[in-house]
């Protein structure tokens, strides 16, 4: 039965040109049919004469089955189900990821995402009930109490920075390619101290030194992510990007913010060819107007169906009220039995709303922001020289166990 | 014997290994893809798991419990047999996938688990934080409540300011009705007084304050239903029923929270907010009227007036439209007018005379207004 002639695309390690991915080597594609069209490789359908590119292969139709059982699975159990949520849509995106033939692989669970919120909920419950009981036993005025909630409130914004690096360490960490993981060191306090302070700067400069506090995020991240057991490097200079900004930040208002978009995506560019990981350097190609395209449509689109969806809701509430006035008193039956007693109408338009909006966004967010961005961003970078792979050990950076609880429990957004 | 071509990484380094992939009797077994090439790994088939959410038509990708090697089958025929012998490969159904009845399953019991949570679980807790918050404590939080409550109330009510009615003849009835109903030697301390809100309401806060609205007062026919009111807030204060609710408010706010995932934002929700927007449970409010009828008879007052209060009630919210009623909170009063009734004794005195009734009525020919600081 072994009738197979096709020879693998491996040849040797660490050639680098003549590679080709994106297809299987059998020429089967991939449910990648539709109104999509080609998906890999960006605007160079060839790997680019100065290397080889990163490679997205995803199907727009996979996506949109993945988001839509995800949302009825997380509506059928309240909520929990979204930590599984989460780690199948990665373990999706990321095994469309491929570099040099081969996928990148996510190897995150559910489990450990519900320990990381469990643990997260803990310590945030704690610090606010204690600020609750400060406020019972000071009362609101008291000097105590307002120190306490000042502290808590800076605290909480501290914690956001802090969720932010943890949670990147957490899925970098479940981030493999060709077995080998990537690693994340540095300390999530010390970044949240820089955060904060640049914040302040940038808050006290109105606005205008946002690129320095941009960069020295950007080099603390870069710098203290590894593969296998090397690290990445970052030559950036906050200078470098200083008038792109300044440039954005004059026409930010007449323009309503799109100018912000320009400076994003000069600024990605900036910092792929400011990385270096061993001896490979990076650069990118991402099309300005391909970014504009994807956030714009997704803005003005959401608000549409937003807006369409709540008049449809509203108006059918309304009617449904005014026809059956009977309804009012069953349903105010089974309200009053509820322990909070919250009132019929309010109810039922928050278990209406939310089982529509939670599908419907979830959808809309897949097919027209995520899969546009990894479609887009991801093949746009190019990675130059070459090198030996063999030589690249095993990350001896820790793992942590549980995973991004802060960030799901402060709302600090991602994939 | 079924023989195919693959990669294999090794878990230890970034190399990727063109190997020949056989399948034995047990197992997988990996070589190197030169002519006698040494023997990499040798996988069983009961171990061996997918490693991708949505393989497609592609090349297979899977690993075997407990190592981080990879390996990556890309002859058809060989995938399709591999799947054959190894349970675990064969594509799970991960498409529309219809909620199965065990979905619905998870379902109910999740919805069962919340309202098991709501109904019991939370009440009972507030209940027991409740009654171990120390009474000086409660006492001054209610105090801190009061202003801004009542300026929510007022806001609500479309007036720009609220004041105390201070008029010195109606002080001295409201002082002496609440003298008679509270009991001696209790821990509680009892402040009433009467705002100039033109709702027919009043309301129990933490720690024994107690707040008329004088469109309560207006609509009052004697000082019974007055003193039946004030004895049933009391009911409220001497079980502790809004420092339970407002523990419960937060509780509510961090399990939405913990459910939708912004514990953080919605934890500190201001205590205040959560009194405005307060019912009590059904429960709570038997409770209190129990209480309320406990401490009437006790001071030698009728139970007539808390049910005429009650039937006025009753009137009020039959004549409301239908939208309008949809958005009320109010349980049904028909029951406890009755209960009302049924303990009132017949032929006792009013609890105020004449002349301390009319003074009650206009203790707010006098005001002082509350500022918001």
């Amino acid at each position: 039965m072994t009738n197979d002639s096709v020879p693998p695309t491996a040849a040797a390690a660490g050639s680098g040109p003549e590679w080709e991915f994106a297809h299987s080597p059998d020429g089967e594609a991939q449910s990648s049919s539709g109104a999509d069209g080609p998906v890999a490789g960006g605007p160079a359908p060839e790997p680019a004469p100065d290397g080889t590119r990163l490679a997205y292969d995803g199907a727009a139709d996979a996506a949109i089955r993945i988001a839509v059982s995800n949302s009825l699975r997380t509506l059928a159990t309240l909520g929990v189900y979204r930590f599984w949520a989460k780690t199948r849509v990665r373990r999706y995106l990321w095994s469309r990821v491929s570099f040099l033939g081969d996928r990148v692989e996510y190897t995150g669970t559910g489990r450990e995402l519900l320990l990381g919120f469990i643990a997260a909920i803990v310590v945030l419950g704690l610090l606010g009930g204690s600020l609750f009981g400060l406020e019972i036993a000071f009362g609101i005025e008291h000097p105590v109490y307002w120190t306490a909630q000042g502290i808590y409130s800076v605290g909480i914004v501290f914690l956001v920075f802090v969720a932010e690096y943890r949670a990147r360490r957490y899925r970098l960490s479940r981030t493999e390619w060709r077995g080998i993981r990537f690693a994340q060191g540095g300390s999530s306090l010390r970044y949240a101290l820089l955060a904060v302070g640049w914040t302040v700067v940038t808050v006290l400069s109105l606005g205008t030194t946002y690129a320095v506090y941009r960069t020295s995020l950007q080099r603390y991240r870069t710098t203290h992510t590894s593969f296998g057991d090397r690290r990445f490097e970052f030559t950036g200079r906050a200078g470098e990007l200083l008038k792109t900004w300044l440039l954005a930040w004059v026409f930010f208002v007449p323009t309503l913010g799109l100018t912000w978009i320009w400076y994003r995506a000069r600024e990605f560019r900036h910092f792929a060819a400011k990385s270096r990981w061993g001896s490979l350097s990076f650069s990118s190609d991402l099309e300005t107007g391909a970014m504009y395209r994807i956030v714009v449509f997704f803005a003005v689109l959401t608000a549409l169906v937003v807006g369409v969806l709540f008049a449809v809701i509203v108006a059918l509430a309304v009617s449904t009220v005014m026809l059956n006035p009977g309804l009012v008193e069953s349903t105010q039956r089974a309200g009053a039995w509820l322990p909070f007693n919250p009132n019929a109408a309010e109810l039922a338009g928050y278990v209406i709303a939310i089982s529509v909006f939670l599908p419907v966004m979830a959808v809309l967010r897949m097919l027209f922001l995520i899969h546009p961005l990894f479609r887009d961003v991801l093949p746009s970078i190019g990675v130059i020289g070459e090198e030996d792979f063999e030589a690249v050990a095993q990350s001896a950076v820790s793992m942590p166990r549980r995973g991004e609880g802060l960030a799901d429990a402060l709302d600090v957004g991602a994939v | 014997m079924i023989r195919g071509t693959g990669s294999y990484f090794d878990g230890a380094s970034a190399a990727r290994r063109a190997v020949e992939v056989e399948l034995a009797r047990w197992g997988v077994l990996v070589r190197e893809a030169e002519p006698g090439g040494r023997e990499l790994a040798f996988w069983e088939y009961r171990d061996l798991r997918r490693v991708d959410e949505w393989a497609g038509n592609g090349p297979l990708r899977i690993r075997a419990r407990n190592r981080n090697a990879r390996l990556v089958v890309e002859s058809p025929a060989v995938i399709a047999a591999l799947c054959a012998r190894a349970t675990r490969l064969a594509a799970r159904e991960t498409g529309w996938s219809r909620l199965s009845l065990r979905w619905a399953g998870l379902l109910a019991l999740c919805v069962a688990v919340l309202l098991v949570t709501l109904r019991h679980g939370l009440p009972r807790f507030a209940d027991e934080v409740a009654r171990i918050v120390p009474h000086r404590w409660e006492a001054e939080f209610g105090a801190t409540l009061v202003e801004p409550v009542l300026l929510t109330f007022a806001r609500l009510d479309g007036a720009d300011e609220v004041a105390y009615c201070t008029a010195p003849g109606g002080v001295e009835s409201l002082a002496e009705i609440t003298r008679r109903l509270a009991l001696p030697g209790s821990p509680f301390r009892f402040t009433v007084r009467v705002v100039d809100l033109d709702m027919v309401n009043a309301f129990a806060l933490p720690g024994g304050q107690i707040v008329i609205a004088e469109g309560l007062l207006r609509a009052a026919g004697s000082p019974d239903e007055i003193a039946g009111v004030l004895a049933h807030e009391m009911g409220h204060v001497l079980h502790r029923h809004s420092t339970a609710a407002i523990i419960e408010g937060l509780g509510l706010a961090f399990l939405f929270g913990a459910l939708l995932g912004d514990a953080g934002t919605g934890f500190v929700a201001g205590a205040g907010e959560v009194l405005v927007g307060l019912s009590f449970r059904r429960e709570a409010e038997a409770e209190a009227d129990e209480r309320a009828l406990d401490l009437l008879e006790r001071a030698g007052m009728s139970s007539r007036g808390l049910a005429d209060f009650f039937e006025r009630m009753e009137r009020k919210t039959g004549d409301r439209p239908a939208v309008l009623r949809l958005l009320s909170t109010h349980p049904s009063t028909e029951r406890r007018r009755r209960l009302a009734e049924e303990r009132s004794t017949p032929d006792l005195p009013a609890s105020l005379d004449e002349d301390s009734w009319r003074r009650l009525k206009t203790i707010c020919r006098r005001k002082a207004p509350i500022n918001p600081s």
